[in-house]
């Protein structure tokens, strides 16, 4: 394997619920390299999306430490942490998360938005549109820019996500069941979009699925079972 | 500095959420409530002042003992180096009884608000007994008499010499014992009658007393007696009315009447010609020059006078604080009144605002996802109130002040197409509604507007950037 890009050390993850804890992650240590496909497989309640949200620096761990290019990431300040995650590390869900009122474009020109201001924005309008239309292009929109999410499919819509995902140039994109809400026909399409990009691009991924023929497509699987990394 | 994405996303809410302009309107229609009344209300209160000022000497000597003479106070207040002049007054209360118009006429003699507008015959006044010469050097009484003798588009009712009001010549006096003669039959024939002088309001009201009118006046006085009794006589005296006075300030207007001094004294046992009388005053008005300070004035006045006449130096404010304290109250009143609405327009935005983050926990979510931190999320909401509050601020304060400026045309329309008055000039014996805009107020109530829209809509925008993005990601 490459140099990590982002690695997860002994980290745990527990949520109290009323008088109980609930221990979701047990020391997961995970390591993902430099333009890697990793396939997260587990069964439902095994704590995959958990610690991809742990990778992702959307919730932190209870205890362990998240690594991203060999930098504790988890320790960061809320801001700091908001600003790795926006230059370094892209979201995909399996219920797409597109904002309702923008269009297609607007939605992934909305990636570029996070940490430039009004005037920072506007100067750069026209190059990011047309980063965002070369994307879209890229995964196949070109005629669907000023439709809102909902006059698009499914696949379409995740599509959109998947745009929206690269256009602040991650270095890892962290898929959640991508193909989970979506036949197997558009499944495939998507899947085909995301290995070209981590061919093309060199973009880690850490996929999570159930798909066993999916993760065998994958350069690595990791299995998860009861928050624990079992191979 | 809000992010790009911050502007992006309150702009779209707002746009594809119309019940957003329902908050908008709201605070619209609250400041523009608070600009207009507030205003009329500041432009009548201005003209009520200016009214009241007009009909007040700079400062008064009143409540001076009873037996208080002009020529004992008049040198002690004209040595002070900033007063220019001064006037006696003597102020008793009377009856003032027309004469002869019940039978001319069939219609009521006078109206009077004091008995809720029924018409009476006779009408209880406060006499006033001036020395024009004096009173035209320490008050506006020349203006008072040129107002009655030139009313904007009104008949003239002025006094044929204002040098000399009270004087009644030979044709005035004709003309008013002709009527009394005529109509009172038997009525002794006079020679001579003095003159009084009522306010152009109490005279046109009913438009029944002109100059030349005779009226009875009568007034009573104790007579102290032997064994510490005292007597009561009545004293009546025919006048004839020589012409109106205008204050303008209503209660002076409509309860004075104004006579020569020397007629009041003599009618209260103080004749010229008696050796004992004495040039009895009950108040003693004095002009301050304009540069002086007025109320540095006052005090010296009232230390350098009142041990020898007892009373108390009022300035024209003082005369007539409870009447300006009232009005001043009533617009404060409103002022509450009016901020309620506003309240209620911003409970409106906050629930709008609250709806809108309980819909946006999804976006909140993917937000975070793209890198926004929780102050950049709130962001987004107190900018759609931000927005919703300038919007309705501009919109609220062009409406009140277009409404200001067309107040009275809007009025006047009003009034001729529906019968309906905003504002009832007549009530307040004003041509026109005034208004004043002042500054302040209007920075006032813009700037509490659109504090209190940010305040509500922080609340909501404080819970948006409080969610747990991953329960906001899994919220359904």
């Amino acid at each position: 394997m490459t140099e990590a890009i982002l690695e997860a050390r002994e980290v745990t993850k527990s949520y109290r619920l009323g008088r109980r804890e609930i221990s979701v992650l047990g020391g997961v240590n995970l390591a993902l390299g430099q333009g890697e496909m990793l396939a997260l497989l587990g069964a439902s309640g095994a704590g995959k999306s958990t610690l991809l949200h742990v990778l992702g620096l959307l919730d932190p761990p209870t205890s362990g430490e998240i690594l991203f290019a060999g930098t504790a990431a988890h320790s960061l300040p809320a801001a700091a942490r908001a600003s790795l995650r926006h230059r370094q590390i892209g979201f995909v869900f399996q219920f797409y998360h597109l904002i309702p009122e923008l269009t297609a474009l607007q939605n992934v020109q909305l990636g570029r938005m996070m940490l430039e201001s009004p005037l920072g924005y506007w100067r750069q309008r026209r190059a990011v549109r047309e980063q965002a239309e070369q994307l879209l292009t890229e995964v196949g929109l070109s005629e669907r820019l000023r439709h809102r999410p909902a006059e698009l499919s499914g696949g379409e819509k995740q599509r959109v996500a998947i745009a929206r995902a690269l256009i602040a140039d991650p270095r890892v994109i962290l898929a959640d069941e991508p193909t989970g809400n979506l036949d197997s026909k558009t499944a495939g399409e998507v899947l085909e979009i995301l290995f070209r990009i981590n061919d093309e691009r060199g973009i880690a991924f850490v996929l999570v699925t159930h798909n066993e023929e999916l993760a065998d497509r994958c350069q690595r699987i990791v299995r998860l079972r009861d928050g624990a990394v079992i191979g | 500095m809000a992010p790009a994405y911050a502007w992006f996303l309150a702009l779209r809410y707002l746009l594809s959420r119309w019940v957003n302009v329902l908050g908008m309107a709201g605070v619209a229609v609250a400041i523009w409530a608070l600009l207009v009344v507030i205003s009329v209300f500041s432009g009548f209160i201005a003209e009520i002042r200016e009214h009241i000022r007009g009909a007040t000497a700079d400062l008064v000597l009143t409540g001076v003992k009873t037996d208080c003479s002009y020529a004992a106070v008049r040198p002690i207040l004209e040595a002070d180096p900033d007063v220019v002049a001064t006037a006696p007054r003597l102020s008793h209360y009377g009856i003032v009884y027309p004469q002869g118009l019940s039978r001319r006429s069939r219609r009521p003699v006078i109206h009077t608000s004091a008995t809720g507008g029924s018409p009476l015959r006779f009408n209880f006044v406060s006499l006033i007994g001036v020395d024009p010469a004096r009173e035209a050097q320490a008050t506006g009484f020349t203006n008072w008499l040129e107002l009655a003798g030139d009313p904007p588009g009104k008949r003239s009712f002025g006094v044929a010499d204002p040098e000399q009001p009270f004087a009644v010549s030979e044709a005035l006096f004709r003309r008013a014992q002709a009527r009394a003669g005529i109509l009172l039959g038997d009525a002794p024939v006079l020679s001579t009658a003095p003159g009084v002088m009522l306010s152009f309001r109490r005279m046109t009201r009913g438009q029944l007393i002109e100059p030349g009118q005779m009226l009875d006046l009568v007034t009573a006085r104790f007579v102290p007696m032997a064994g510490g009794a005292d007597r009561v006589p009545t004293i009546r005296r025919r006048c004839v009315v020589t012409g109106a006075f205008e204050t303008k300030h209503r209660t002076f207007d409509e309860y004075n009447a104004i006579v020569d001094i020397e007629l009041l004294r003599e009618m209260l046992g103080h004749p010229e010609w008696r050796p004992d009388s004495i040039d009895l005053v009950t108040e003693v008005a004095v002009k301050v020059r304009a540069d002086a300070d007025l109320s540095a004035v006052q005090q010296r006045l009232q230390a350098a006078v009142t041990p020898h006449s007892g009373g108390v130096v009022m300035n024209w404010e003082e005369q007539n604080q409870v009447f300006l304290d009232a009005v001043d109250h009533e617009r404060a009143m409103m002022k509450v009144v009016l901020f309620c609405v506003m309240l209620v327009a911003a409970f409106l935005i906050y629930a709008t605002l609250n709806m809108m983050v309980t819909q946006k926990v999804k976006d909140i979510g993917i937000l975070a996802s793209l890198g926004a931190v929780p102050g950049g999320i709130s962001t987004i909401f107190v900018l759609c109130g931000g927005v919703i509050g300038a919007g309705g601020c501009g919109l609220g304060l062009a409406a009140g002040l277009l409404s200001s400026h067309y107040l009275n045309d809007v009025n006047d329309w009003l009034r001729r197409s529906f019968g309906l008055e905003l504002f009832p000039t007549d009530l307040y014996d004003l041509d026109r509604i005034p208004y004043r805009i002042e500054l302040p107020w209007v920075l006032q109530v813009l700037a509490g507007a659109f504090v209190l829209v940010l305040l509500v809509a922080w609340v909501p925008a404080r819970r948006a950037a409080r969610l747990d993005p991953v329960k906001a990601l899994a919220h359904e």
